[in-house]
């Protein structure tokens, strides 16, 4: 954080000295939290500028797009940054919209057909038909975003749309629902999906043959992020599905540049190079094991770990915490929950490969693997 | 006596007319320098990337002065050689002070600095004691207490440091000082002994020099206060050490707001 690059941050500052010294290191301490929030932000969004292409071309191109990768390497945001580029000159992106508006979701394993296309439920006794995401983002003319789409069994949720996605027109179920009485009595509609030349998405709730019509127009999208190491659920896509999407991979950064990362989140001086050091080589690590591979966003906030640790002693009057205990609590705490999935031989060949490259000591290896039993719970 | 730095030497500011301009003791005569002293600071402040302003202040009550700021002993002193406050006041120049602030413009939202925000490069120059300071200080909006925005200034200048430390301006900067009452009230400006205000000659009445408060306000001083690098130097040594001070705190501030400015 630099207070005197920006006139408000330096008044900010100012303010907080006038008030005492105590304020002042108040004032740094908050911002400097802010900063590491803003960074880790910023951090997910540092990838390569080919990446960056393929997925504002694989969006300009293709009805279905999912950014796929590793856990940390920032697909939601990069998505978010830009659909918003996207938003701001869609012209640019080849499309006919002056705007895109957006419906993001996140799929739960309970997930069905029904919740994305065509559902039930109960209204003054009667049944009567909803719209899932899916229908509701057409009718609204919004993007539709499945964010952690390997959260639910999209084979079973897409299912029925596969066809639809191929560029055609289905039906997809039936509406019913129940007119005003007396008598009261029950409606039944067909329900299509199709796709239209236009730039706009459309739906018709009474076409001419009595069905009930979401069309999907030429500047629609449905779009996602997936990861396959997922601490708590990973359904796997088959391939009839995954062929309907483009995947961009979303890779980890390299080491290069998660070195110059990580300095950024470290404030302590005094600590900034082993923490560098040391962090980088477990990063390092899991770029080694080809299925331990992890994005730089999951490391960031080691060094705030090791840095509130040897504070808090300072503070309490204590010795200064071990460094090498805190190191490996900071890993444990960032990244533990993803390691307790790993099979045992990629926690084996992860754990030489963290020794060997000087990240973490082998019994503090050790003491890791101690804890992750505690996380399969 | 430029400043060697890693990177190379700090080129010294270029300074044509600014002493002229500092030292006025008349709003006419400053007007008058100021074309010279502006285009001079131009040339090392292009207008692309520094905001440069002055300031040409005279005294309100200069009478006060004598009730107010000049120490007990010394009044005493002048009473008894036949001086009162009106006759003080009457060999002061018009001028209080004459300023000039030079902004980076990359700090300030949009490139427009206002003076009662931000930080900046500061000049100031007080005729009636042929002093001129020079330094890096702030504004005085927050409190009327001087001593607070001391506090504040010697609080912001630690941080500077910090933000400048592993750069080779940081052993510079640490050279600077933040204002303190020495600086504002007493002698802390003056590296010799200034024994003549305005008109007057008190070398006998003060050898040991004339504190800054002979000739400023209370405004003066919650201004001064705000300075977190400052140094002084005399009318007579401005052209040999201000174009290299000058210089130093340039590129300080440019190190400050970390960017590559020309």
């Amino acid at each position: 954080m630099n207070p005197f690059a920006d006139v408000e941050d330096f008044e900010a500052m100012r303010t907080a000295a006038l008030t005492s010294e105590a304020e002042l290191e108040r004032h740094l301490r908050v911002r400097a939290a802010s900063e590491r929030r803003h960074l880790q932000h910023a951090a997910r969004l540092r990838l390569s500028e080919r990446t960056l292409r393929m997925v504002r071309l694989a969006i300009a191109s293709s009805r279905a797009v999912l950014l796929v990768g590793p856990p940390g390497t920032g697909k939601t945001e990069i998505l978010s940054q830009v659909l918003e580029d996207i938003d701001a000159e869609p012209q640019r992106f080849g499309l006919t919209r002056t705007g895109v508006e957006t419906s993001w979701v996140t799929p739960e394993e309970e997930w069905t057909f029904d919740s994305i296309v065509v559902g039930e439920t109960v209204s003054a006794g009667e049944i009567q038909s909803v719209e899932g995401k899916l229908l509701e983002a057409i009718r609204e003319d919004k993007w539709l975003v499945l964010d952690e789409a390997n959260r639910a069994d999209m084979d079973r949720v897409l299912g029925g749309v596969l066809t639809w996605l191929s560029g055609k027109r289905v039906r997809v179920g039936t509406w019913r629902e129940a007119t005003v009485g007396p008598p009261r009595t029950h409606e039944s509609h067909p329900v299509y999906l199709d796709w239209s030349n236009e730039s706009a998405s459309t739906c018709d709730v009474a076409t001419a043959d009595g069905g009930r019509e979401y069309v999907a127009g030429a500047d629609w999208r449905v779009l996602g992020t997936y990861n396959a190491v997922d601490a708590q659920r990973v359904f796997r896509m088959g391939q009839a599905l995954s062929r309907r999407f483009k995947h961009v991979p979303i890779p980890p950064a390299d080491l290069g540049d998660f070195r110059l990362l990580i300095t950024d989140f470290i404030t302590e001086d005094s600590l900034r190079s082993v923490l560098v050091t040391r962090i980088s080589a477990i990063y390092d690590a899991h770029l080694a094991v080809e299925d331990a591979q992890l994005g730089a966003g999951l490391f960031v906030d080691m060094p705030a770990y090791v840095e509130a640790g040897r504070r808090m002693n300072t503070y309490d009057g204590q010795d200064p915490a071990d460094f090498e205990e805190l190191l490996a609590e900071a890993y444990l705490a960032s990244v533990g929950a993803i390691l307790a999935r790993f099979e045992p031989d990629v926690l084996l060949d992860l754990g030489a490969e963290v020794v060997d490259k000087g990240g973490l000591s082998g019994p503090a290896w050790e003491w890791i693997l101690s804890q992750l039993v505690a996380m399969r719970a | 006596m430029t400043q060697a730095t890693e990177t190379g030497a700090i080129p010294p500011v270029a300074l044509a007319g600014v002493r002229e301009f500092l030292l006025a003791k008349s709003e006419a005569d400053a007007n008058a320098a100021w074309g010279v002293a502006e285009a001079s600071l131009a040339t090392s402040f292009p207008a692309d990337a520094w905001a440069i302003g002055r300031l040409v202040q005279p005294f309100g009550d200069k009478a006060a002065l004598f009730r107010n700021e000049v120490p007990p002993d010394l009044r005493r002193a002048l009473i008894n050689v036949g001086l009162d406050e009106d006759q003080y006041a009457a060999q002061l120049y018009d001028i209080q002070f004459n300023s000039v602030d030079i902004a980076l413009r990359r700090v300030f939202r949009g490139g427009t600095p206002t003076s009662n925000r931000g930080w900046r490069l500061r000049l100031i120059g007080y005729p009636n004691l042929s002093t001129i300071v020079a330094g890096i200080g702030s504004n005085y909006q927050g409190t009327p207490s001087q001593n607070k925005h001391g506090s504040a200034s010697r609080l912001i200048r630690e941080i500077a440091l910090r933000q400048l430390a592993g750069t080779d301006l940081a052993e510079i900067a640490a050279a600077y000082p933040s204002a303190t009452a020495s600086h504002w009230d007493e002698r802390g400006l003056m590296h010799e002994p200034v024994h003549t205000v305005g008109l007057l000659d008190l070398t006998d009445l003060a050898p040991e020099g004339l504190p800054l408060r002979v000739a400023r306000n209370t405004t003066v001083k919650k201004d001064l206060a705000t300075f977190f690098f400052i140094c002084g130097m005399p009318a007579d040594r401005f052209a040999a050490e201000a174009p290299a001070q000058v210089g130093n705190l340039r590129a300080i501030a440019v190190g400050l707001a970390r960017g590559d400015v020309s």
